[in-house]
């Protein structure tokens, strides 16, 4: 298909409504991200134009400045439907891994109490924060009871067995439990693939990472978050595990077989859609509410274990202190007021980015904005910015969610051969502790855009303001 | 294997429909294990799979795979696949050799989430069954 778009300022690009679509595509690039695009002969933007057919669409179809080539939607989409006026809901435009997310964990320690017990606290977390297949949890024994418990309450559940403080939940995007969840519209053979995962971290680009706060670009907001430079940080990014993907893949062929009789037309079958306020689309919705707080509930009990691993490498919890940051999603879909009226937004690969003064946002950010925490690749950094009124106004309170990929993994797996990975990274003073090789090959740094060039387009178009950069020191993968 | 920018997408051709199926078992294995699994299973087990069109098909095969291999811990070395179709139904018939997953833990690559409907093509072309699916990793 061909792709024109004409660019609107140095940053917004938009691509004028035709042929299927029911509004127009803006993105957000630079030069150098806008070669990346046409490198993969814009397959990221016809992605795009296929979401801005979808019925009841509200606003662009957007794109944040880390978007890439997905399934469906494209990742870093956003897309707002009325449910008033036939808006669907896709759970293509979710994801598989849905409530997929990061959070922060800001420490009592700075860099130089933890480069002695560096390696020490590494071997740690690998072995306390389980990966997944393969890999036994300790201390958690769940049943479908449970685990329906899990489905409804979220992180909440695992703060009231102990393995959190209630605090954490306060820092929570939705304080860790989206309204409306339906253990009941959630499949037993989701459940069974839920049951063993909780607490465990995955494979491919979820990570666990120690840090350090090594550059603060707006001390007051970094105050209000509790940062400052030298501080070691933890950044957790995984996900619902099996039983998101197992509700994903259950309401994408449901949804296949039902959008004819909503006159859905689909030109692409990931896209598979049903009308928001129908039995269907409300079916969906309450499962993935459901997945989503099991994605919290993940992060959760993931952060019981990184304290527990902190306190076997002999820092005590008076002297680690870790506490929540913030905790935020980047595959979902979810009911805000924008503009006057109640829409669901979808964000797959992108992240909520409220600006200072918005509903849900715990008071003591309140003057500051939302935290959005932006993952870089494994060798370089990552940032924390804030959100802004200019995401308000642009992007439905939205920004990036990471640094995007740039190479596929088999063409990185290639680009990595005959190299010694780990060691570069060691020698980067980065320890890295990864299950498989072949992970590590195709998650190597240079396989990811440079995520200051993302940040750098966030920030030029508004949609959120650079706060620090971390610095990783021990990088923990499936 | 496909160039895709953000997961991983194979294509396999085959004489009959059915070994595109067993095909596409075998590169999904590709994607899940490095190097070579032994071509003998610990045990043998059928399965019935039924879906109202091929790509649907093929979607809920790979999808049926990712469940055995990464929550119950078999892994299906070798499949043979039968089709068959009755009006408005696609039907498939395997027999699986299973691995016990412990056996192939020290290979294991990584999870596969799903199998995506983004791209999927079933087609056959001179006489020959070719299949293109992405997944989601």
């Amino acid at each position: 298909m061909e792709v024109s778009f004409v660019q609107e300022d140095r940053y917004t690009f938009r691509i004028p409504r035709r042929g299927k679509m029911r509004t127009d595509a803006v993105f957000f690039a630079s030069k150098p991200i806008l070669a990346q695009l046409e490198r993969e002969d814009y397959a990221s933007l016809v992605q795009l134009m296929n979401v801005a057919t979808l019925p009841g669409i509200v606003g662009p179809a957007l794109a944040m400045p880390d978007l890439h080539w997905g399934y469906g939607f494209p990742i870093g989409g956003v897309a707002a439907f009325d449910p008033a006026a036939g808006g669907v809901v896709s759970p293509g435009g979710v994801g598989f891994d849905i409530n997929c997310g990061v959070r922060l964990l800001a420490s009592g320690l700075e860099r130089r109490d933890l480069e002695p017990r560096k390696a020490w606290l590494a071997d740690r977390l690998y072995e306390r924060v389980p990966a997944g297949v393969g890999s036994r949890r300790r201390d958690l024994k769940l049943n479908r009871k449970g685990l329906a418990r899990v489905l409804a309450e979220g992180a909440g559940w695992v703060v009231q067995q102990g393995w959190g403080e209630p605090d954490d939940l306060e820092f929570i995007e939705s304080g860790g439990r989206l309204e409306g969840a339906d253990p009941g519209r959630v499949s037993e053979r989701a459940y069974e693939r839920g049951l063993p995962q909780l607490g465990t971290l995955g494979s491919g680009n979820h990570f666990l990472e120690v840090q350090y706060v090594e550059q603060v670009y707006d001390p007051e907001v970094a105050a209000a978050l509790g940062l400052a430079e030298d501080q070691i940080t933890v950044l957790i990014h995984t996900g619902s595990r099996g039983l998101g993907h197992q509700v994903c893949q259950d309401y994408v062929q449901n949804f296949l077989q039902v959008a004819p009789k909503y006159g859905v037309e689909l030109v692409d079958r990931q896209l598979a859609a049903a009308p928001i306020e129908s039995p269907e689309g409300r079916a969906y919705l309450g499962a993935m509410a459901a997945a989503a707080n099991y994605a919290f509930a993940n992060r959760q009990l993931i952060t019981h274990y990184v304290r527990a691993a902190f306190e076997a490498a002999g820092f005590a919890p008076r002297d680690h202190a870790l506490r929540v940051v913030y905790d935020l999603a980047h595959n979902n879909a979810k009911f805000e007021t924008h503009g006057g009226r109640q829409v669901l937004v979808h964000r797959k690969g992108a992240t909520r980015a409220f600006g200072p003064g918005e509903p849900d946002l715990p008071p003591a950010y309140a003057a500051v904005g939302q935290p959005v925490l932006v993952p870089g690749d494994m060798g370089r950094y990552s940032y924390v910015l804030v959100g802004t009124e200019g995401a308000m106004e642009k992007s439905f309170g939205s920004s990036c969610h990471g640094a995007g990929r740039v190479l596929s993994r088999a063409r990185s797996k290639k680009q990595a051969k005959g190299r010694d990975l780990v060691r570069e990274l060691a020698e980067a003073g980065v320890e890295l502790r990864a299950v498989s090789r072949r992970t590590v090959a195709e998650e190597a740094p240079e396989a990811y855009k440079d995520v200051a060039e993302v940040v750098r387009v966030v920030e030029g178009a508004g949609l959120g303001r650079r706060v620090a950069r971390l610095r990783p020191l021990i990088v923990v993968k499936g | 294997m496909l160039e895709h920018t953000a997961d991983v997408g194979f294509e396999v051709e085959a004489g009959s429909l059915a070994g595109v199926f067993e095909a596409a078992a075998a590169a999904l294995l590709h994607v899940l294990f490095e190097g070579r699994l032994p071509r003998q299973g610990r045990r043998g087990e059928r399965l019935a799979l039924t879906a109202p069109d091929l790509e649907t098909l093929m979607v809920r095969w790979l999808d049926e795979l990712i469940y055995r291999v990464q929550t119950l811990g078999e892994v299906p070395v070798r499949t043979r696949v039968r089709l068959g179709a009755v009006p408005e139904e696609q039907r498939l018939e395997a027999e699986l050799d299973l691995l016990p997953f412990e056996e192939a833990h020290d290979r294991f690559a990584g999870e596969v989430k799903a199998a995506t409907y983004h791209a999927l093509e079933i087609k056959q072309i001179d006489g020959r069954y070719r299949a293109r699916v992405i997944l989601d990793v």
